[in-house]
């Protein structure tokens, strides 16, 4: 139980957590307290003034004190006043204050109309300009190809540079100068290297820092689709919200989830989704002949699977549906994963693991006291992942604070007193890791010796060093990738931590966005496909097997084939290589389920409408299987009878169906109400409010009618809360649930394994590959050039 | 008249070195002192002397040196740091007593760590002030050389090293945790209190700030005693203090006296009255962020109780004088000139307002003001006041504005009337 405290806000009786100061409480009651400088994830610092309340201290005060609510602790039976005359006076002027120099460019500022300073402009009720005087103009500077700096637009809430430098630990972005001439950008020009630069796109409360391609195909946050989404870049599985207009991606944003991202996505996920505008998109099928339409393509696709000799190979990258499909559709005896032997390795040990071991959520990763990584580096697996652990990693210790009296949401006291303290952090891997500099303790051991050095006892080495780290700790985590003995040793010094009463966890580092959905289908691996081809044909869905096996060795079975299909949405080697290269939706064109490496079974919906849209690669396949005769005629009429069918076929992805909301009557809307401009667009050829796409696969809506629900809302909105922060408005406290979350993790909280994991021998390491997809995207190439 | 803290300086005469200080009774108490009176009876005299924060804020000494927490519940680091960061307009004591008699201050900082004690002392000195910075980097060396600092200092078994710091040059180093930031390679922007340096300070550990002249009160405190120290004041307050004038005086430089000595006799007897063709209008008493004290208030006592009691403030004690042929508005246009610049700009009000009414100043001293400028300027002081901004820099600002606006209204209005400046 948390203490709580009542605190009676302009006579109004609240809970408020002890532990908490009076901004989080007012904002966690739904009460408007305007705010700056403050964040829920970087704390309160004092800087902005923008919070002032009133506290009374007793009965008898009647004049009260001006307080910023932010820097006060909660206290029993406190008194506070919002709507104050003099505060709410202050308030106002604090505004006045920042807009002084601020250039009141709305119209053309990409931020106009979800901006915080907006909002709070308006909260407080400020309407008309005194000062006369001149502006402060700042150059601007190019911070590379995520992110267009526009300093004039600057009111010096600090909150970029407490991200970017305190919480990211980025080194290469500050603030510079004093007086009004802060300024908050590079020493000099260049790409900004963090890997987490485009937050500063939602953390800054203006327009200082515009997310830069979307600025190339910009539209007003309420004339474009929005649309829950799953990111398809690591196996994280962040949540985000893609958005478009006109069938055309215009950019991805955060979208919360308390456990799993929170506030903040890697550069990777959003930035990387651009490959869905790439030239090396494949949205065309074809053949050796030619163009085929999507029809002649799926008949193409009937044809070989009218043969008797198909094997299908199923990938990491294409969702659960579409390869539970290939599945059905050759049979399970010929299903194939495009794994190669030591991912095929790594992902089997992985699902033996998560069955008997406590698998941490990456908001517990963030929590944990003591973390040890082993094998592979999680700043390139799960850049997300990184930087919860480094939030571990530099919490300050509750009795520091303490011992000196600070709360821990006093983030620059919290920070300044902790400085050198860092919570035990233990690498272990063959190469360095973007994490090195954080560690206490850092081992370098080639990948097929890590886990051996986990067998034996030893008194001295990594193996000594790590439990003495974490038998210290009391939520310690192991965070482990690169190979299948790895990670069993990892789980083995959970499962010996569990043992001794700790709350040990561990975190799996997984190469794709779906490799855990595909494991548990149960696919062989690609060597066993490839030594067995001869005269069989051969499907692929969404995979470039080139990436998980010896280009000789694709050739030579490519080679040896009876033919080859597949089924893609970008242009590969192996798309090349195909008799038959069949286009399909990618994951913002389709509906799918992707299960991340927490084992979190997570929903993704089609959320750009196009004119000529590829097909989505399940129900590409269940047709082409209806049309040669391997699926009953009107079998799997939907998406949900595809949900159905596999939770019965395969235990394991039961969660999948659970994770997809059913679709009911009347389907939350995916435009918002403002969306306009509909009969204007396309004013040249006629005036006709366009027909809405017709989708019937996903339970939500293609307009902007429908029954909105908090989990399903496209973007969240509240009176007054235009901006990112509204989604204050929809938890259950600050950083708390989001309203209506709903998590499945297919393998619910399973009981610790009776005995160790045995550890499977050492298979010979690829070369870790870059993402395939963001790969493709320009902003990330314009990047990579960057460097 | 009995001056401790400048007895040892003869003005046009170099400062005494280690030998010619041992000769006067200088270290003679640190001697006596170290290992022989406990830390905490020296915290009890300091904190029975009265004697306050001379820096300007007057909080009393002893108090700040209790709040330290001791060394069985906080092991680890402690700190003692001298704010030599003298930046404040018109003021130039610390740097009198710096230059005067440097191992002075050093015996202070070693009774004051030893009392607190705190094994690191830093002495944080204003960049420009370069001869105080070579001055006091020789004294440490002679002193360590006499085995005054360092290990087991005279046999007592205490540990001190002390450092010296060339500040950059912000006036916002003064303040003490932005003085902090500043020592630890931050952005000088000020901290937030709580926590208090004395339990999170330098590098998270134990600090206490004290200004040069409180520092280099201390010695006599242990040598001579409270009742001593305390029969040293005038009107009720204890010690001495070193004041000043500034401006146009026969006389301009810095006194020591009694605490409590009144303005006027300041003025008069030691400044020798204005020069012939100046009538005195008003005065700041402690530097750039305290108020105006019109001439005819000026038998108000020099002391931090006194002044609080008239709703001012003692500040350093070094006052600038505004004659009747300087403009009010200009007067005040360039100390909120000072301000604007010197807001580190961590927060809204002081970053963006500071500029606003420097601008509104100088448009009504050229002739340009509007009736409603005052108003602003009025409400400005309000919202740039005590508890709104995240320091004192801006309250401090606001002081002279805010007085200036009520004793100088109507040459405020003058300006905006006749669209010029009657003193250009």
């Amino acid at each position: 139980m948390e203490l709580t405290h009542n605190i009676v806000v302009d006579g109004r009786v609240i809970r408020a957590k002890a532990d908490t100061n009076l901004l989080e409480a007012c904002l966690s009651a739904k009460l408007d307290v305007p705010y700056f400088c403050w964040h829920p994830a970087l704390g309160s610092v004092g800087s902005c003034r923008q919070c002032a309340v009133k506290t009374f201290r007793g009965p008898a005060d009647t004049a009260g004190q001006i307080v910023m609510a932010c820097m006060t602790p909660v206290a029993a039976g406190m008194r506070v006043s919002v709507a104050d005359a003099q505060a709410a006076a202050f308030r106002e002027k604090v505004v006045e204050f920042v807009l002084t120099n601020h250039p009141h460019d709305c119209p053309v500022c990409e931020v106009g109309g979800e901006c915080h300073l907006q909002d709070m402009t308006a909260a407080t009720g400020h309407a008309a300009r005194r000062t006369r005087f001149a502006k402060r103009t700042h150059l601007n500077q190019d911070l590379g190809p995520f992110i267009k700096h526009e300093m004039n637009r600057c009111i010096g809430c600090y909150r970029c540079v407490r991200f970017y430098r305190d919480y990211a630990g980025g080194k290469d972005f500050g603030v510079f100068g004093a007086n009004r001439n802060v300024y908050f950008g590079r020493a000099a020009d260049g790409a900004l290297e963090s890997d987490f630069s485009g937050n500063l796109v939602e953390v800054c409360p203006t327009g200082v820092f515009v997310d830069k391609p979307f600025s190339a195909t910009f539209r007003r946050r309420w004339d474009m689709r929005a649309t829950l989404s799953i990111c398809p870049h690591c196996a994280v599985g962040c949540n985000i919200t893609v958005q478009e207009r006109e069938g055309t991606f215009r950019r991805v944003v955060n979208r919360y989830n308390e456990t799993l991202n929170g506030y903040f996505l890697c550069d990777r996920g959003r930035f990387g989704t651009g490959f869905i505008e790439s030239k090396q998109r494949l949205r065309a099928s074809r053949d050796r002949g030619g163009a085929l339409a999507h029809d002649a393509a799926r008949d193409r696709l009937a044809e070989v699977l009218r043969r008797d000799d198909v094997i299908g190979i199923g990938s990491g990258r294409a969702s659960v549906e579409a390869n539970f499909l290939l599945r059905a559709l050759v049979g399970p005896e010929n299903f194939y994963g495009a794994l190669s032997d030591q991912e095929a390795a790594l992902l089997q040990t992985a699902v033996k693991v998560m069955r008997g071991t406590p698998i941490a959520t990456v908001a517990e990763a963030e929590r944990a006291d003591a973390v040890v990584v082993l094998g592979d580096d999680p700043a390139m697996a799960a850049p997300r992942l990184a930087l919860a652990l480094r939030q571990a990693v530099l919490r300050p210790p509750a009795d520091l604070l303490a011992a000196r009296e600070i709360p821990a949401w006093q983030d620059g006291a919290a920070r300044t007193s902790s400085a050198a303290h860092r919570n035990p952090f233990v690498i272990v891997t063959p190469e360095p890791t973007g994490l090195d500099q954080l560690a206490s303790h850092l081992f370098r051991l080639p990948a097929d010796e890590i886990a051996a050095a986990f067998l034996q006892d030893g008194a001295t080495g990594p193996a000594a060093c790590v439990s003495e780290s974490l038998l210290a700790a009391e939520n310690p985590l192991v965070v482990a990738g690169g190979s299948a003995a790895i990670i069993a040793a990892a789980a083995n010094i959970v499962l010996s931590l569990r043992a001794q009463g700790k709350i040990a966890r561990l975190s799996l580092l997984l190469p794709e966005a779906n490799s855990l959905g595909l494991a548990l289908l149960r696919p062989r691996p690609l060597s066993d496909a490839l030594a067995d081809v001869a005269g069989r044909h051969v499907i692929v869905l969404e995979a470039d097997l080139h990436r998980h096996a010896a280009a000789g060795d694709v050739l030579v079975a490519c080679a040896a084939a009876a033919s080859l299909t597949v089924l893609d949405h970008i242009e590969t080697p192996t798309v090349d290589a195909a008799d038959t290269a069949v286009a399909v939706g990618c994951f913002a064109d389709t509906d799918g389920t992707f299960v991340n490496q927490e084992g979190r079974a997570q929903r993704f919906y089609k959320a750009i409408f196009g004119a000529d849209d590829p097909p989505q690669a399940w129900a590409l396949l269940r047709d082409a299987g209806i049309a040669a005769g391997r699926l009953p005629e009107a079998d799997l009429p939907t998406h949900q009878a595809v949900l159905v069918a596999l939770a019965a076929a395969v235990p394991d992805l039961a969660g999948c169906l659970d994770a997809s909301p059913a679709p009911g009557a009347a389907k939350p809307p995916t435009l918002p109400h403002r969306y306009s401009g509909r009969t204007a667009a396309h004013a040249d050829e006629h005036v006709r409010e366009p027909a809405p796409p017709e989708h019937a696969d996903s339970p939500l809506g293609t307009t902007m009618e429908g029954q909105a629900r908090a989990d399903l809302a496209p973007l969240l909105w509240a009176p007054g809360w235009n901006s990112a922060q509204a989604v204050n408005k929809f938890q259950d406290e600050i950083g708390g649930k989001l309203a209506g979350g709903h998590e499945v993790f297919v393998f619910g909280r399973p009981a610790l394994a009776a005995r160790k994991f045995d550890i499977p021998p050492e298979t010979e390491r690829g070369a870790t590959l870059p993402d395939e997809l963001s790969a493709l995207s320009p902003a990330i190439i314009a990047r990579r050039a960057a460097t | 008249m009995e001056r401790p803290l400048t007895q040892n300086i003869r003005p046009g005469e170099a400062p005494l070195d280690f030998a010619a200080y041992r000769r006067a009774g200088g270290y003679e108490t640190v001697r006596n002192a170290l290992g022989r009176i406990a830390p905490a009876e020296i915290v009890r005299l300091v904190t029975e002397s009265g004697l306050g924060g001379c820096g300007g804020g007057g909080f009393p000494t002893g108090r700040k040196w209790q709040a330290m927490p001791g060394r069985e519940e906080r092991p680890g680091p402690r700190y003692f740091i001298v704010n030599a960061d003298e930046m404040e307009p018109g003021t130039f004591k610390d740097r009198l007593l710096l230059e005067g008699d440097p191992h002075q201050l050093i015996e202070g900082v070693i009774l004051s760590a030893y009392a607190v004690q705190a094994d690191h002392a830093v002495i944080f000195i204003r960049g420009e002030y370069t001869q105080a910075i070579s001055l006091i980097t020789q004294a440490i060396a002679e002193a360590e050389q006499a085995g005054l600092l360092g290990t087991n200092i005279a046999g007592s078994g205490f540990d001190l090293a002390v450092h010296v710091h060339a500040g950059a040059g912000r006036y916002i180093c003064g303040e003490e945790t932005a003085l902090l930031n500043s020592l630890e390679g931050r952005r000088a922007i000020p901290r937030a209190k709580p926590p208090l340096p004395q339990t999170s300070g330098l590098f998270g550990c134990p600090t206490i700030v004290n200004n040069v002249e409180t520092v280099c009160n201390i010695p006599h405190i242990v040598k001579h005693g409270v009742d001593w120290y305390r029969g040293l004041g005038r009107d009720g307050a204890a010690g001495t203090k070193i004041f000043g004038a500034s401006g146009r005086v026969k006389y301009p430089g810095a006194y020591e006296l009694p605490m409590g000595t009144p303005m006027d006799e300041m003025l008069q007897e030691h400044a020798g009255g204005m020069k012939p063709g100046f009538a005195l209008r008003a005065v700041l008493p402690g530097g750039a962020s305290t108020g105006f004290i019109l001439a005819r208030d000026c038998g108000i006592a020099m002391s931090f109780a006194a002044m609080a009691a008239a709703g001012n403030r003692l500040g350093t004690g070094t006052a600038i004088v505004l004659d009747d042929r300087t403009c009010p508005v200009a007067f005040i246009a360039n100390l909120q000139h000072f301000f604007a610049r010197e807001s580190c700009g961590w927060c809204a009000p002081c970053r963006d307002g500071l500029p606003w009414i420097e601008a509104t100043l100088n448009a009504i001293e050229a002739g340009a003001g509007r009736e409603e400028d005052l108003d602003l300027l009025a409400e400005m002081t309000e919202s740039l006041g005590p508890g709104r901004t995240f320091c004192a820099l801006a309250p401090g600002a606001m002081a002279s504005l805010k007085t200036g606006l009520g004793y100088f209204g109507e040459d405020f209005r003058r300006h905006i009337r006749e669209k010029s400046c009657a003193w250009n």
